[in-house]
């Protein structure tokens, strides 16, 4: 094969582990290799790869394997990164490059790039092929708007993906680590968990009634259960909503929480982040309350009400508790 | 000491309005000042205060990027370097972090100052690449900076834990994104002193170009029959919303 026509995934090892987002770069990979037809090559960085390997055990046979070891010495753990991950794609030579977008990636893959003198499109949240080659999209104007991205024919590039917007899939024998249980960690044990036992599940609801970080404190999160109970409808939440320890874990909706497809989703005081509207975008009907005209969740609404969702709700409730 | 901080021109997103038929975004208010860059002015003024020396701001944009290089002389900054580029819009960030660094490698500056992303593009990449082509190293998501005789004493969050560092110089400073209004911001007689303070206009000394394009930035076209209801009476919103719901079966 000649060089400069593969996809190189770099994906984190940590003593012996592959984190959970490499999973989806590793997917993204997949697809992109699979579109160019080109060559795959896993990249192991970090530490312990032998154990990561034995982990994988066999691999697709198109897939190749390379490792680097960080060694860390006197230096900030992203500056042996840069260093460790130039070399490696150095003797590679591929035409893609996928780094890490989490906290982490974002300190070393700008520089790598920068090392190598390679254009790199960061925050991604979707990568696709057509007949002119690799298209990704990423969100501007802070989320309100998306661009699509090329990158000119012949020239290497790195990607960087939005965590938790693209599934992640298996390494070998390494299945996927859920999100949803990194996110269950992460979680405050809120008091909200305690009165879930006698709400209804979010699985398979027909109506679902979900607050994020707008709700603020208790007194907005007894509205959204108000709100619910006169809907018969189920309580989900945001991330935000569930690390603001709000809302127990188990009613978040989106990629680190549940995907649902109710005939009525209301959210209420939630943006419509990509990681939380890959739970719920194929709901029959969406309802939105929010107080930015702006917010990206009122392009996926059927009906969106422009609001302070304290005024708002309360006055819902009084609606839909009068006879019609 | 000497202190730098990046200063980007950008769109006001507040103002952006999707127009729902075709998913484009209409800009509406006048280009501001990046909001984390604001951020950014006040905590590099503040760290002059406390150990003397001078305050740089720095940017690559427009002719109009002028205004918000102003503003941060008049927020109390020292001088100006304005790297003049009208592409700006078509290049990407290793053209840009290049054409800084290229302008300011003379200066030998100690700590520089940066937000995390800009608002309207946002690719967070500009600073970092800029550290990278300078060889200096970098803290991100810092949250709070201790000026001491001879090192600095900083604050970072990384994922929910705090890190601390005493950083020797020269650095790069990322600050961690916030809600709060700067501390720092300009005032009517900070405009008359901004009038005597110097800003130096370079011509970028690098190609200012791209290997990636991108396209116009579009929001998802809306459905024809979505109902948005904007500052209608709190009541007869959610009466409507009420009805709505009963017409498509939606209520018990
Ligand atoms: C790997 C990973 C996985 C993730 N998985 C998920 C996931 O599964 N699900 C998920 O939801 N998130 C997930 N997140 C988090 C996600 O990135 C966002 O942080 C989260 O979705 C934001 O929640 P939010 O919309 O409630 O908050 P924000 O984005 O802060 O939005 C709050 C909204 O409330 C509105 N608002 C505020 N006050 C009021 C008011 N008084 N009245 C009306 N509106 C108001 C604001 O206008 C704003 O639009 C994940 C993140 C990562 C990195």
């Amino acid at each position: 094969m000649a060089p400069g026509n593969r996809v190189l995934v770099l994906a984190e090892v940590m003593g012996g582990v592959i984190i959970p987002h490499s999973h989806e770069m590793f997917a993204a990979g997949m697809a992109i290799a699979e579109g160019l037809q080109v060559p795959l090559v896993l990249g192991l960085v970090g530490t312990d790869q032998d154990e990561a390997l034995a982990n994988i055990g066999t691999l697709d046979g198109s897939i190749e394997t390379v490792t680097a070891v960080v060694d860390e010495g006197e230096m900030l753990p992203y500056e042996a990164w840069v260093d460790a991950t130039s070399e490696l794609v150095r003797s590679v030579d591929p035409h893609i490059v996928l780094a890490s977008g989490t906290s982490f990636g974002n300190d070393y893959a700008p520089r790598m790039a920068a090392r190598l003198g390679l254009p790199m499109a960061s925050w991604v949240t979707s990568v696709t092929v057509d007949d002119q080659g690799l298209v990704v999209t990423r969100d501007v104007l802070g989320g309100r708007a998306e661009t699509a991205i090329r990158c000119n024919s012949g020239t290497p590039f790195v990607i960087s993906l939005e965590p938790g917007t693209i599934d992640p899939s298996p390494i070998g024998d390494i299945a996927a680590i859920s999100l949803s249980d990194v996110f269950a960690e992460l979680a405050p044990t809120s008091p909200g968990s305690q009165s879930t036992a006698h709400r209804k599940r979010l699985m398979g609801a027909d109506r679902i009634v979900s607050g994020g970080r707008g709700m603020r404190s208790e007194e907005g999160v007894a509205l959204i259960e108000e709100l619910a109970d006169v809907l018969d409808a189920a309580v989900g939440s945001s991330g935000a909503a569930v690390l603001m320890g709000l809302s127990p874990h188990e009613t978040q909706v989106g990629s680190s929480g549940e995907v649902v497809r109710p005939k009525l989703y209301l959210a209420v005081g939630l943006s419509g982040t990509p990681q939380h509207t890959f739970g719920m975008r194929e709901s029959q009907f969406i309802v939105a309350i929010n107080k930015d005209p702006n917010a990206p969740i009122f392009q996926l609404a059927d009906f969106g009400i422009v609001g302070d969702l304290f005024e708002i709700v309360p006055a819902l409730i009084e609606a839909l508790k009068k006879p019609a | 000491m000497k202190i730098a901080v990046l200063v980007k021109q950008v769109v006001d997103v507040g103002s952006v309005r999707i127009e729902s038929a075709t998913g484009e975004p209409k800009i509406g208010g006048s280009p501001v000042m990046n909001t984390s860059d604001a951020h950014a002015v006040s905590e590099a003024i503040d760290l002059r205060e406390t150990t003397s020396g001078e305050v740089v701001s720095l940017s690559v944009g427009p002719r109009s990027a002028r205004e918000e290089l102003i503003e941060a002389l008049a927020t109390g900054v020292d001088s100006a370097i304005h790297v003049v580029c009208e592409e700006l819009e078509r290049s990407d960030s290793l053209s840009t972090a290049r054409a800084i660094a290229e302008a300011v490698r003379e200066e030998g500056f100690d700590v520089l100052f940066s937000g995390q992303k800009a608002d309207d593009f946002g690719t967070g990449q500009v600073n970092l690449q800029l550290a990278e082509m300078l060889g200096i190293r970098h803290l991100s998501n810092v949250t709070t900076i201790m000026a001491h005789a001879d090192s600095i004493h900083v604050t970072r969050d990384a994922d929910g834990f705090p890190e601390e560092f005493d950083v020797q110089t020269p650095v790069l400073l990322i600050l961690a994104p916030r809600d709060d209004a700067p501390k720092r911001h300009s005032s009517l007689r900070g405009m008359m002193q901004a009038k005597r303070k110097p800003v130096r206009e370079v011509e970028p000394t690098v190609p200012m170009n791209s290997a990636l394009t991108w396209t116009e930035p579009m929001a998802q076209r809306v459905s024809a029959d979505r109902v948005l209801l904007e500052g209608e009476p709190v009541d007869e919103a959610a009466a409507k919303l009420a009805s709505w719901l009963r017409e498509h079966r939606l209520v018990r």
